[in-house]
């Protein structure tokens, strides 16, 4: 069974700012993906799997 | 215990560049999903250039149509696979406290793995992080053969 304590980490102080601008980077574009303000097209796309 | 029906859905590679490649499939009921693989340089230090190759995995279907669905897991593990193997690159997963389904998400990606082919010839491990206004889960898994594998964690930038 997984030690939870060995898997959790205190780091003190707040997370930094450049991962935390990463993260909202990254949520503010798969948001835009999910409501369709982002479209991808795969008509014409090649076929991997 | 009744076997698992194992189907994959045909995934389409939509967008690539340096930095971010963009599949997308469609499911029996309509549902497009977009993975998306980008470098996670932002987590590890500078000077760790094995970590210059690991790619962070997102994936969220259009729309808030999602279903239960076993054959999405199966593409994206599949696919999982396919991109490890392609980019010979560990693949990591991140789940923040500000995404209210962190907590599902990440258990959802825990047990894909534990119930997957992947299990087999791959490693899986994960770290949970608390900040003091911040709670982050990172998980990553790799090639059995990857021998910086147990290095990834110790690289995160946040441990200075």
């Amino acid at each position: 069974m997984e030690n939870k304590k060995e898997k959790t980490i205190k780091v003190n102080g707040p997370v930094p700012e450049r991962i935390r601008k990463a993260l909202e980077e990254k949520r503010d574009f798969m948001n835009k993906v999910q409501s369709g303000e982002i479209i991808f097209e795969i008509k014409n796309a090649k076929r991997v799997l | 215990m009744q076997k698992e029906f194992y189907k994959t859905y045909p995934v389409f590679i939509t967008h690539e560049s340096h930095n971010k490649h963009i599949y997308s499939f469609t499911t029996d009921s309509d549902i497009v999903y977009t993975v998306v693989f980008t470098r996670a340089n932002y987590l590890f230090k500078e000077e760790c250039t094995a970590c210059h190759e690991v790619h962070e995995i997102s994936f969220v279907p259009n729309g808030d149509k999602s279903r239960f669905d076993q054959s999405i897991r199966h593409t994206i593990i599949d696919l999982m696979q396919i991109f490890i193997d392609k980019h010979e690159c560990p693949v990591l997963y991140v789940c923040d406290s500000l995404d209210l389904r962190a907590e599902c998400r990440s258990r959802l990606f825990k047990k894909w793995f534990e119930t997957s082919r992947l299990k087999s010839g791959f490693k899986y491990d994960f770290k949970n992080l608390v900040f003091d206004d911040f709670s982050m889960k990172v998980e990553i898994i790799s090639r059995e053969s990857d021998q910086n594998f147990n290095d990834y964690f110790q690289q995160l930038e946040v441990f200075g």
